[in-house]
């Protein structure tokens, strides 16, 4: 895959948008050999990682959400590291600390690295850690580096965080801050498995060999595969429907719907719309076209949208969801 | 072909077949305004009684040419609207607004060149007769209902009540044609029958010009509203021009006259009205100046006592309105005048006087008695005028009163042929001998029958009606003999009755 930024060719876009997919394509395989079910949910997390974002997955325990994370991991030849947030999680305990070591006689403080400096950092059950621990991710997160005593360290390249939360379990956990929750590329929701997917989980699990994983890309690869999705073109009428419908989820929109309006509190931030651009760029390549459609704009919505958008008290109160408001915003917008 | 212009040709085909979809449902649209509106008027003069007019179809056709137009100009679609619209029906996926959008900023190379390929692409494998070109069929059907109603209505005829009507307008159409035609032709018969002082007076009627502005018409009570006001304005220029109180004091100058035995012509004239005789008879009084008193005295005498009668009829006509009551002083005091002269003169004479300035005196009253003579015979003769006027504008009223009748249905119309001039087709053609027979005939009835005049109304109240009580008094009569000659009334009220006339004849022979 080309490596540079300047504009290519037909030919060598069209190589590289070939060796996009096939790469995809068997990572998407790789996983699928542990992870059964949930093609979209390794689609999604595949996409957020090409665009160099981060995945919040959301699911009840022993759905996999780990396991995902895990084999994405060992598919991308990258390092890996997992922190399970509990409460008494403190910031460099994610971070890294300085320590007082005597070096030839002297004593010094040396930067003792946390966890966070990998390529893939999975932030299990995420919501467990006070606000004080979660924050410490922001900077990661964003500016992909780590400040300690006046210190700015940078992380390699390519890093992501893929964080889990359950969504039942309330008692002893700290939500997200919006802030948070913004600096997610996206939001999944990992669901139950059919009936045949729990064979095929089953199958595959309970025997004495589990299936072996192999590393088909590297970080480079990863990054190259970031540069192809971005020059994937999106025609202005296109990109003024993905403006239309981030903002068609803010209540102060005079063109948003009656639903927006009576049950949102904020809507979606311009990030969404950063990701959704992102994302929909990828999901064109995956479906075979060289354009962003109002499909691939609509495809991402849900996940690109669904943690950034704030209900009111009244939403909260009648159940409405945040995905039902996308889908309202998205009827709504033409 | 570049893959541009593959894109560009089929959207500009899409856009032709897509407007040509709207404009046949633009169709359909117009069908069901037409039909319905054609449905709506054949039902709307059905519950009225009117048979359905086909001509109606064409305004309800231009009205859905106009909804058709107005629809497609509302739907038809631009080149733009079109990009999309293909984009959606062929499910391209927004790739031809993207190529086009990208091809309008000239980003034509690398990986746009690779979607306006891949877009082009797509599009030679589309039919551009996937966009079927189809009508409303919804529309359409409905609109055959309704066709087919129109068509089944359209069939029926007018209500009794509506042929009825449109035969009377036919009816009354034809009439006032006919009316009009009548009335100018009787105008060119008046015309012809009247002297130069008739012609006159018919010309101050504005008669003709009255005739001309009839309108032909369809409206019964238009028509009729016509003749009444024709009819008014020839009855106020008959009020206008009413004889009634010149003719009476004109027969209370007879009866005075008739007193007296000295002009019993001029009595006799005037009080049948033979006013052109009774001119003459005036012009037969003017006296000649001369020497000879005693001669002249003599031919005085008769003019000075019809004089005196005319001034005692003058004294007993009081509140007199007619023109002639001044005329008449006028004369009598000329007649007196010349009387004193003519004294003064046999007194001159007597006294052997030589009497010049007396006798200049004579001749000038005798000239203004001549004058006054003169002046009240050329009243009377156009008194006589304006009489045979308004008995002929009388007749023609009475014709016009006809002609209204005949729209209504009550009677003919007037005239028809003169006599003699029958549908006999055998007829040679001889009417000279056969009017002139007609003639003779009326001149044997003139003056003895009852006249026209007994028929006309004074307007004002204060007319005076030429009704002979002679002939009024044997027309009761008759009719009281025949009431008495009744059988089914009761022999008590037929002896009631003719005790009543008894009496009323007893009072009357005692007057």
């Amino acid at each position: 895959m080309e490596n540079s930024n300047k504009t290519l060719n037909d030919k060598e876009a069209k190589k590289n948008i070939d060796d996009f997919l096939k790469t995809f394509q068997s990572l998407h395989r790789e996983i699928s050999k542990f992870i059964v079910g949930h093609a979209n949910i390794i689609d999604d997390v595949l996409i957020a990682v090409i665009c160099e974002g981060h995945v919040l997955l959301e699911g009840l325990p022993g759905l996999g959400k780990t396991a995902l994370v895990r084999t994405l991991a060992q598919s991308l030849h990258l390092t890996f590291r997992r922190i399970q947030f509990t409460p008494d999680l403190l910031p460099a305990d994610i971070l890294g600390t300085n320590i007082l070591v005597e070096r030839d006689g002297e004593k010094i403080f040396n930067f003792q690295q946390g966890p966070v400096f990998t390529n893939v950092l999975l932030a299990d059950e995420i919501n467990r850690a006070t606000p004080k621990t979660q924050s410490a991710l922001l900077e990661t997160m964003q500016e992909r580096t780590v400040t300690v005593a006046n210190t700015t360290h940078e992380l390699k390249l390519p890093f992501f965080v893929l964080a889990t939360q359950n969504p039942i379990e309330m008692d002893g956990t700290y939500p997200l801050p919006e802030a948070q929750l913004d600096r997610f590329f996206f939001k999944l929701k990992v669901g139950m498995p059919n009936h045949e997917e729990f064979g095929t989980i089953l199958d595959r699990t309970g025997g004495l060999e589990l299936p072996e994983i192999s590393g088909v890309a590297d970080g480079e690869t990863i990054l190259s595969m970031g540069r192809a999705v971005r020059q994937v073109p999106i025609a202005p009428e296109i990109q003024n429907y993905l403006i239309h419908l981030v903002r068609a989820t803010h209540p102060e929109n005079k063109d948003s719907s009656d639903t927006v309006k009576r049950y949102v509190r904020y809507g979606a931030s311009p990030r969404a719309a950063q990701a959704m651009l992102a994302s929909s760029r990828a999901r064109a390549l995956l479906n075979g076209r060289y354009h962003v459609s109002r499909d691939d704009v609509k495809s991402v919505a849900a996940p690109a949208m669904r943690h950034r958008i704030i209900l009111n008290f009244e939403g909260e109160a009648e159940g409405i969801t945040t995905d039902d408001v996308i889908n309202n915003a998205t009827e709504c917008t033409r | 072909m570049s893959a541009i212009d593959q894109i560009s040709s089929f959207v500009r085909f899409s856009q032709k077949r897509f407007n040509i979809h709207n404009f046949v449902q633009g169709l359909s649209y117009g069908y069901i305004v037409f039909a319905a509106t054609s449905m709506l008027i054949a039902a709307a003069s059905i519950l009225k009684g009117f048979k359905v007019d086909l001509r109606w179809l064409i305004p309800t056709l231009l009205i859905g040419m106009t909804v058709t137009i107005f629809i497609y100009l509302r739907k038809r679609i631009s080149y733009h609207t079109a990009i999309e619209k293909a984009d959606r029906f062929y499910d391209l996926k927004d790739g031809l607004v993207s190529s086009i959008a990208f091809h309008g900023k000239g980003k034509e190379n690398g990986i746009y060149k690779l979607q306006a390929a891949d877009t082009s692409n797509k599009t030679t494998q589309m039919n551009i007769s996937e966009i079927k070109i189809k009508p409303a069929w919804p529309l359409v059907r409905i609109s055959s209902f309704c066709m087919i109603g129109f068509i089944l209505l359209s069939f029926l005829p007018d209500s009794p009540g509506i042929t009825a009507k449109k035969i009377m307008q036919k009816e009354t159409l034809e009439r006032t044609e006919e009316i009009k035609n009548f009335l100018k032709k009787e105008i060119d018969e008046l015309e012809e029958q009247l002297d130069e002082q008739e012609k006159e007076l018919l010309a101050k009627t504005k008669l003709r010009q009255m005739v001309e502005q009839l309108k032909d018409t369809k409206d019964r009570k238009e028509a009729l509203r016509q003749y009444a006001l024709l009819e008014k304005r020839i009855r106020d220029f008959s009020t206008r021009n009413n004889t009634a109180h010149d003719e009476k004091f004109l027969s209370e100058i007879a009866r005075e006259l008739r007193k007296g035995k000295e002009n019993p012509s001029l009595a006799k004239n005037l009080a049948e009205k033979k006013y052109k005789d009774a001119a003459e008879d005036f012009e037969k009084l003017k006296q000649t100046a001369n020497k000879d008193l005693e001669n002249m005295r003599k031919n005085f005498t008769p003019l000075k006592k019809t004089a005196r009668r005319m001034k005692k009829a003058r004294d007993n006509s009081r509140n007199c309105k007619s023109g002639f009551c001044d005329k008449a002083g006028n004369a009598c005091e000329s007649v007196s005048d010349m009387a004193s002269a003519l004294s003064e003169a046999e007194k001159e004479l007597s006294e052997n006087k030589e009497g010049k300035e007396c006798y200049g005196k004579l001749c000038d009253s005798v000239k203004d008695a001549n004058e006054c003579l003169a002046g009240m015979s050329k009243d009377l003769r156009d008194l006589e005028a304006k009489r045979r006027f308004l008995s002929k504008l009388g007749a023609m009223r009475k014709k016009l009163g006809m002609c209204q009748s005949s729209l209504l249905g009550q009677c003919q119309m007037p005239g028809g042929l003169k006599a003699g001039f029958g549908t006999d087709p055998s007829f040679d053609g001889k009417p000279e001998k056969l009017e002139e027979g007609y003639l003779t005939s009326l001149k044997g009835q003139k003056g003895k029958g009852p006249t026209q005049y007994a028929l006309e109304d004074s307007s004002k109240g204060d007319g005076v009606s030429l009704l002979s009580s002679e002939s009024k008094r044997a027309e009761f009569k008759y009719q009281v003999e025949s009431f008495v000659r009744r059988e089914d009334i009761p022999e008590t009220l037929k002896n009631g009755v003719k005790t009543y006339f008894e009496i009323i004849h007893e009072e009357t022979e005692k007057e």
